[in-house]
């Protein structure tokens, strides 16, 4: 649709184009010889004027030729349902009728364009001040809790993440069943465990590939420990009690983006060293690299 | 287990404690922390004229691999790496009629080993046979383990440390090795490469 | 005549015979019944072979209940004895049974007596207590008999019962005897003192651990147990103890193999690839690193009284402020030296609005605290130091809230601190840290300032600019000056209607903002 309309304005452009140039060379025609032709080969100058509007309008004809091959033609004739009868009003008050409904169309056709953008934006910006709902014409939502959810639900979560990401491979060992603790190693730069209690991430530990699975202990590695401090804000930021496995996926989506965790520069500074860390933050929202200092 | 880039430091005229001392200071205003000392020897052996065409052995030690015997053996085709344990340098001694070593060609660098971030820096004052040859600055990344991956970072790194002399492409023998995870072999054949180099320049002269 | 005599004499020799039969009837019942009593014995024996490590030795059974087979290096023996139990000796059996009931009314019935050396009779336990100036925090009773596995099926045996007191007598003097030289050896900051069966350790400063050894050989001792009502069970310190030295027992029995076959038995599998593997300094180091029994349990004490307090700290403050709601989720997998709480500050009603979450690590000797912009505050044990820290929080939820309240209000937050107390926003606060803001209204004629104090609370004060009312006087001639902004006046939050602060304050900027 958008490309049929820039078609069908350059078509229309074109078509100007060439009725200027035609314009032209009926305006010079008319004028005949003119003074700034001067005294010597007027005849010969004239000519060779001609010409050269003769052949930009023919360039220009060919260009609508062009552009006009180029137009798709619309589909059948358009069904305008019973207003078509309104052109056979023969009563000469009635026969403004059309108008109006055009314009009374185009008028609920912005409305909807812009209450749509409008929708867009209020929703971004929630007027909800809780999540809890009193009305009771809706049909109650099921409330889903996120500490007891049974484990298909969990299992279907892990796999759908381990599909997410190629460079994800996450293998899960579960102590408790509804608990599963998985390890989540991000490509060859680092492995995180990560502990849920249902389907709330509980704790997370982010080490060296060399480095023991074990959740307790946490690397030895500056870069590590800082990057698991910020792996555990980023765990209360994306918190949601209401969607939990929103949560956990945007956690995840946000974790990915360690992947470039000693290859990336910051965003801010430029550098890729600030005291001897690379950067380890990671934007909640944009993911872009920044030092502890610089975001 | 990191990433580590081995670059040679120019002495300029100056003597090799004294660059080491140059060195020290500046990685110490950076905020580094001496932890101890550091030692990575290489003894030779080639094999004797029975064995058909000639073979060398590499034998090299590190000290931040303590327990682990590092050997690399040349068959003129190919080098075959072995990271062993220490019984390795016993099962040598047992072969000595087989292979001999050449005591005059053998390397070692060693000196203060900092520690900085999540960095490992060590300055080496490289003899051979006891002659001091030149200075070898060894800049370790622990956490990383594809070169690819941080050769940008320990370019900052260097640059910000070593000034200008610091290197600007990664060493020679990681050149095609930069996806690949790094093994702490990959170090020993970094020395292997400078010692060797160090044995045909001639010395500078100067007792270290 | 004759006939009749002679029917007798038969009648007699008939009655002879029956008589004679009976009575090797009745010594051959005899027979059975004690042949009965021996089989019963052998039975036993057999039953208390299959629990028990017994071994003959020339015309004696002896026994052996210590822990060395399963790895234990403890010096002292745990034999025992098994005898038959002869009728004499079970009327005259000694009331020296150390236990009050279970052993004694079963012994009637028993064909085995067992002998255990006196140093191994009585009950012991082990008794662990955190004593903060002299007061009990806590007292853990360790008594291995009484959480031990439950008995098997075989318990009918009345040995066992008494082998298994003797058993956890020994344990627990392995265990006492271990944790004593640990506190010898050990160089810890304020020494480690150990007085008769009493370790003492310092956990923290004011905090004692007591680690006692209770042995006694008579049943009513047992009541003279200093308050029993005190001692609250904790599972954690008590299961802790248990395993610390089965663990080391575990460990003493389960080498690795050596590999090759003629290496050295010892060093772990770990360490034995050290070396091909490439192992680094740091590795190699950690390896060598193991941590002792009283060690390890000062830790977890350490650790026991810091989650104790935090878990104080967080419920008084629940408790003592109402307005926003502080929700606490404590981790459910756990390590013995780390914990993990999550900390929710929302203000009912308005959870959609703000939220102010916080992790808190409880660690062994200290806290940290991550917010969820990142930043990290280390905090010492001092539990003060925490109550501040969630005032503060408490505080900036306040100011943060009341911001993106006026959002959807369509007001304007014109600036915000969460730090104030320097000498030109107002006094420094005794604990923690003052917050305010300013919020105008949409057409910018009122503006609304509140300021968040952890002692006096909450100040909201309202500036109106222009003001309604006008009077021309010798320095203010205009009344256009009167739009650079008024005077702030103080709104009397108590009286206001709404449930909590930010009902109020949504009410308020409603309020002004109809009118303008």
């Amino acid at each position: 649709m958008e490309r049929d309309l820039e078609q069908l304005n350059s078509a229309l452009n074109s078509i100007k184009t060439l009725r200027s140039n035609v314009r032209r060379v009926f305006e010079s025609v008319s004028n005949g010889l003119r003074a700034d032709h001067g005294d010597e080969g007027k005849e010969n100058k004239y000519i060779l004027e001609l010409q050269e509007l003769l052949t930009t309008v023919n360039n220009d004809l060919r260009d609508v030729e062009n552009s006009v091959a180029n137009l798709t033609p619309p589909p059948g004739a358009f069904s305008l349902g019973s207003t078509t009868s309104l052109s056979q009003e023969t009563t000469h008050e009635r026969q403004a009728l059309y108008g109006q409904l055009v314009n009374s169309y185009k008028w609920t056709d912005k409305i909807h364009e812009y209450s749509a953008l409008a929708g867009n934006i209020l929703s971004t910006n929630s007027f909800n001040k809780t999540y809890k709902t009193f009305s009771t014409t809706k049909r109650r939502k099921t409330q889903t809790s996120n500490h007891n959810v049974p484990s298909d639900v969990i299992e279907n979560l892990i796999t759908s993440i381990n599909k997410l990401f190629p460079d994800v491979t996450i293998t899960t060992n579960r102590p408790f069943v509804p608990n599963p603790v998985i390890q989540a190693s991000l490509g060859r730069v680092l492995k995180a465990s990560i502990a849920f209690k249902g389907l709330m991430i509980e704790w997370v530990v982010v080490k060296a590939h060399a480095e023991s699975n074990d959740l307790w202990t946490e690397s030895r590695y500056k870069v590590f420990k800082k990057v698991t401090e910020n792996c555990h804000a980023a765990m209360c930021h994306f918190h949601s009690p209401m969607m939990p496995d929103l949560a956990v996926r945007s956690f995840m989506h946000w974790f990915h983006s360690y992947n470039i965790l000693f290859s990336a520069p910051c965003k801010r500074c430029g550098n890729h060293l600030h005291n001897n860390l690379p950067p380890t933050w990671r934007d909640l929202r944009t993911l872009e690299p920044y030092h502890e200092e610089c975001k | 287990m990191g990433v580590t880039i081995l670059t040679q430091f120019p002495t300029e005229n100056r003597t090799g404690p004294h660059t080491i001392d140059v060195l020290s200071k500046r990685i110490m205003a950076l905020g580094a922390l001496q932890q101890g000392q550091f030692l990575v020897d290489c003894e030779t052996y080639t094999s004797v004229p029975q064995l058909g065409p000639q073979r060398t052995v590499h034998v090299l030690h590190n000290s931040e691999q303590p327990a682990t015997v590092f050997s690399l053996l040349e068959t003129g085709t190919k080098t075959i790496p072995l990271a062993t344990d220490g019984l390795f340098d016993l099962l040598m001694m047992k072969m000595s009629s087989f292979y001999t070593s050449k005591k005059q060609t053998k390397a070692e660098s060693k000196g203060p080993r900092y520690e900085i971030g999540d960095f490992c820096v060590k300055l080496g004052t490289v003899t051979v046979s006891s002659n001091f040859k030149g200075i070898l600055v060894e800049v370790e990344y622990r956490p990383c383990v594809v070169p690819a991956m941080c050769w940008d970072l320990l370019k900052e790194f260097l640059q910000g440390f070593l000034g200008l002399s610091g290197p600007t492409n990664p060493p020679a023998y990681l050149q095609n090795r930069m996806q690949e995870i790094y093994s702490p072999i990959d170090t020993i054949h970094q020395y292997l490469e400078h010692f060797t180099i160090f044995r045909k320049s001639p010395g500078i002269g100067m007792r270290a | 005549m004759v006939q009749i005599y002679a029917r007798k004499k038969a009648l007699a020799g008939a009655a002879n015979v029956l008589l004679a039969g009976a009575e090797k009837l009745k010594t051959s019942q005899n027979e059975a019944v004690r042949n009965r009593t021996t089989l019963d014995f052998h039975i036993e024996l057999l039953r208390l072979r299959q629990n028990w490590r017994l071994k003959k030795v020339s015309n004696t059974i002896i026994g052996d209940l210590s822990y060395r087979t399963a790895g234990s290096k403890y010096l002292q023996t745990g034999t025992f004895e098994v005898t038959k139990a002869e009728d004499d000796e079970k009327a005259s059996s000694p009331p020296s049974s150390p236990l009050p009931s279970g052993p004694t009314p079963a012994k009637q019935n028993s064909a085995l007596r067992v002998s255990i050396p006196s140093e191994l009779q009585g009950v012991a336990y082990i008794e662990v207590l955190c004593q903060k100036d002299h007061e009990d925090l806590c007292s853990v009773n360790i008594n291995l008999l009484g959480s031990g596995p439950p008995p098997p099926p075989t318990q009918t045996c009345i040995g066992s019962k008494k082998l298994e007191a003797a058993q956890n007598v020994l344990f627990c003097k392995e265990l006492f005897n271990q944790l004593a030289k640990e506190a010898v050896q050990l160089q810890a900051p304020i020494p480690h003192m150990v007085v008769g069966n009493q370790i003492m350790a310092t956990v923290l400063p004011g905090i004692q651990l007591i680690i006692g050894l209770c042995h006694s050989t008579t049943a009513d001792k047992k009541q003279q147990h200093p308050s029993p009502s005190k001692s609250e069970h904790d599972h954690v310190l008590e299961h802790s103890l248990h395993q610390l030295l089965r663990e080391v027992h575990h460990k003493n029995t389960h080498h690795p193999f050596p590999h090759p076959a003629t290496g050295p038995l010892g060093p772990s599998k770990k360490r034995m690839f050290a070396g091909p593997m490439a192992a680094d300094r740091y590795e190699l180091l950690e390896m060598t690193k193991t941590d002792t029994l009283l060690e390890q349990i000062v830790k977890q004490a350490q650790h026991f009284i810091m989650r104790m307090r935090t878990e104080y700290v967080l419920d008084t403050i629940a408790k003592e402020v109402k307005d926003p709601l502080i929700s606490s989720h404590w981790n459910t997998l756990n390590s013995p030296t780390q914990s993990c709480v999550k900390i929710n500050i929302s203000t009912h009603g308005y959870d959609a609005v703000c939220r102010t979450p916080l992790v808190i690590h409880v660690g062994e000797k200290s806290l940290k605290c991550i917010c969820r912009d990142g930043k990290v505050m280390n905090m010492s044990y001092e539990p003060q130091e925490l109550r501040d820290l969630i005032f503060c929080h408490i505080n900036q939820h306040q100011i943060l809230a009341v911001q993106a309240l006026a959002k959807t209000m369509g007001w304007q937050a014109l600036g915000n601190s969460n730090h104030l107390g320097d000498d030109s926003t107002g006094t420094v606060e005794p604990l923690g840290n003052a917050s305010s803001c300013l919020m105008s209204s949409p057409t910018g004629d009122r503006i609304i300032a509140v300021r968040c104090e952890p002692h006096t609370g909450i100040q909201v004060s309202v500036a109106h600019s222009p003001r309604t009312d006008f009077f021309p006087s010798r320095l203010v001639t205009e009344r256009k000056w009167e739009h650079l902004g008024g005077q702030f006046r103080d709104v009397r939050l108590d009286k206001m209607e709404g449930r909590n602060f930010l009902h109020k304050m949504e009410l308020l900027m409603a309020s002004l903002t109809s009118n303008s």
